[in-house]
C-alpha cells in the first residue's frame, strides 16, 4: 500500500487522499474510490456549517430541524458526548462565536465582539428522533466532523468494501487499517514550517488526528485571531504550537486535538495521563517534541 | 541534487512518564551562510575545513551504478575553527550517501553528541537541517503527513517550490 501524493478530493476546507490495497484491479480502485468520494461530498452538504442548505445552517438559522435522519441525530449526540468526556473544554455550539468572530461562509475575517455567554450543548442543544431544537449559540462540527467522517468512511471500506488494509487522509487527520505486523509509517507537520516535518510515527488499525493555532489564523487591526474558542474562563496565558493524538477512533482523535489547544501546557500532561491519551505536542521556540508512552514510536527528523 | 531528511533521535525520559525528543537540529529553515553550507555538502568532502582531516568510507562498489554523481558510502570530515572570541572549536561532520541521497547525517561539536556549547552552533544545525534533510521532498507522501486541517495545501506549494529550487 503506496502513499501517495495525488489528491482524492477537496472538500471540508481540506485536501484529502486514499491509499488502496495494490491488488485491487483498476475497475476496483475506481469504484471505490467513487463511492467514497460520493460519501465525502454528501458528508459535507449535509453538515457542514459553510453550506447554506446543510442539515446544519438549517439548524442553526431556524433553531429546530424536523425528522432528522438517524445519522444526523447520531452525529450531533457523539458531539454531546465530547462536551461531557472533556470536563466541558469541548463545545460544539461555538458556531456563534466563530461567526462574530467572521470565520464564516466567506472567511470575511473582521471580527466583531462576541457573545460572553458561552451554550451548554446538554441544554441547549435537544435532541430526539422526531426533532432537534437549539436554542442557544450554533452548531459548528468543525472540531470533530472530519474525524466523526473518516470513522465512517472507515467503516465503508473495511466492510462494504471489504479492503483489508486502506489509509484515508482528511487534510491531515488519518485512518490506518493495517495488515497484522505491517504498520504504516507517517510524518508529522511542523506547525509553522509546512514544508517540513517534525517527526515520523506509525499507525496500526488506528486514527491520527493534528491541531495548532497557527493554523487558521489572523490578524485584524493589530490582534490575533483563529480558530479556537476559549471554552474555560482560565484562558491560557500560552498555547503549544502544535498537538497530534492517537486513538481508536478518528473522531476522538479530531475533537481531543482541538481540546488540548485549549489547554495551558503544564495542563495537557494531567489532562493526557487522567486519560491515557496517546498524545505529543510541540514547541516551536525550542524544537522540543513531548510525547506520552502511548504515543511512541516517534523518530525525530 | 535532491535533499533528504536526518533522523536524530535523541530520547530522554522524564519522570511524568512524558518522552521529550530533543533535535540537536531543530527543523527551522535559516539563511545558510556559505561557509557552513560548504561545509556539508559531500561533493566537498575533502575541502571542508582549514585543516585536519577528511575521510570516505565506501560501502559499495564504485562501479555499480555509473549513473550517480556520487559514490555510495559515508563520508566524515573534522576541522577546528576560531569563534569570534578567538576560542577553538571542533567539529565532526559526517554523510551517509546512497544514490545520490543523503540517508544519514550527524554533526558533532567538541566530541559532543548533542547539546551546545554556543549559539553559532546552533545556528549551524539549523541550517544544516535545512540543507541536508535525509528524504528527497519528491518522494514524500502527502497522503503520509499528519498536519492541521489546511496545512495540506500549503505544503503541496511549498514542496513544489522546493523541489524545483532544488533541480536548478
Amino acid at each position: 500500500m503506496p502513499g501517495t501524493s495525488t489528491p482524492l478530493c477537496q472538500a471540508l476546507g481540506t485536501t484529502w487522499w486514499l491509499e488502496l490495497p495494490t491488488s485491487l484491479t483498476a475497475t476496483a480502485h475506481q469504484a471505490i474510490t467513487t463511492d467514497i468520494i460520493h460519501c465525502i461530498t454528501a458528508f459535507e452538504a449535509n453538515y457542514s456549517r459553510f453550506q447554506a442548505t446543510s442539515f446544519i445552517s438549517q439548524l442553526n438559522s431556524t433553531g429546530e430541524l424536523q425528522h432528522p435522519s438517524p445519522e444526523c441525530v447520531a452525529a450531533l449526540e457523539y458531539g454531546q458526548t465530547l462536551y461531557s468526556k472533556t470536563d466541558s473544554l469541548f463545545n460544539m455550539l461555538i458556531g456563534t462565536h466563530l461567526v462574530k468572530r467572521r470565520y464564516d461562509n466567506n472567511y470575511s475575517l473582521t471580527p466583531t465582539p462576541e457573545p460572553t455567554q458561552l451554550p451548554n450543548p446538554l441544554t441547549d442543544l435537544q435532541i430526539s428522533a422526531e426533532k432537534i431544537t437549539l436554542r442557544n449559540g450554533a452548531v459548528d462540527m468543525g472540531g470533530y466532523g472530519k474525524g466523526y467522517l473518516i470513522d465512517q468512511l472507515a467503516d465503508r471500506l473495511a466492510g462494504q468494501h471489504e479492503l483489508s488494509h486502506f489509509l484515508i487522509n482528511g487534510g491531515g487527520d488519518m485512518y490506518a487499517k493495517t495488515l497484522p505486523d505491517s504498520p504504516v509509517t507517517i510524518y508529522l507537520a511542523h506547525p509553522t514550517e509546512t514544508n517540513l516535518a517534525v517527526a515520523s510515527t506509525t499507525l496500526q488499525n488506528e486514527a491520527f488526528a493534528a491541531s495548532s493555532p497557527h493554523l487558521r489564523s489572523w490578524t485584524h487591526r493589530g490582534k490575533d485571531y483563529n480558530h479556537l474558542v476559549q471554552t474555560h474562563t482560565d484562558a491560557p496565558t500560552k498555547l503549544v504550537d502544535g498537538v497530534f493524538i492517537k486513538a481508536d477512533q478518528a473522531a476522538s482523535a479530531d475533537a481531543l486535538a482541538t481540546t488540548l489547544l485549549l489547554l495551558n501546557p503544564a495542563d495537557i500532561t494531567a489532562f493526557c495521563s487522567s486519560r491515557q491519551l496517546a498524545a505529543a505536542w510541540y514547541d516551536v521556540a525550542t524544537a522540543k517534541l513531548t510525547a506520552t508512552p502511548t504515543f511512541l514510536p516517534l523518530q525525530r527528523l | 541534487m535532491p535533499f533528504a531528511i536526518i533522523a536524530v533521535i535523541v530520547i530522554a525520559a522524564i519522570g511524568a512518564g512524558l518522552f521529550i525528543f530533543n533535535n540537536t537540529a531543530p527543523a527551522t529553515p535559516v539563511t545558510t551562510d556559505t561557509a557552513t553550507e560548504t561545509a556539508i555538502r559531500p561533493t566537498n568532502e575533502t575541502d571542508t575545513a582549514e585543516s585536519n582531516t577528511a575521510t570516505e568510507t565506501s560501502e559499495s562498489d564504485p562501479d555499480t551504478d555509473s549513473a550517480t554523481a556520487y559514490t555510495d558510502g559515508t563520508y566524515s570530515a573534522s576541522a577546528s575553527y576560531l569563534t569570534p572570541r578567538r576560542t577553538e572549536q571542533t567539529i565532526e561532520v559526517s554523510l551517509t550517501v546512497e544514490n545520490d541521497i543523503v540517508v544519514d547525517a550527524n554533526v558533532m561539536y567538541d566530541d559532543l553528541a548533542e547539546g551546545y556549547s554556543n549559539d553559532n552552533q546552533a545556528r549551524f544545525d539549523r541550517a544544516y537541517a535545512e540543507q541536508v534533510i535525509g528524504q528527497p521532498l519528491d518522494t514524500i507522501s502527502l497522503s503520509r503527513v499528519g498536519s492541521a486541517s489546511l496545512t495540506s495545501g500549503a505544503f503541496n506549494e511549498a514542496k513544489a517550490k522546493i523541489a524545483t529550487a532544488a533541480r536548478s
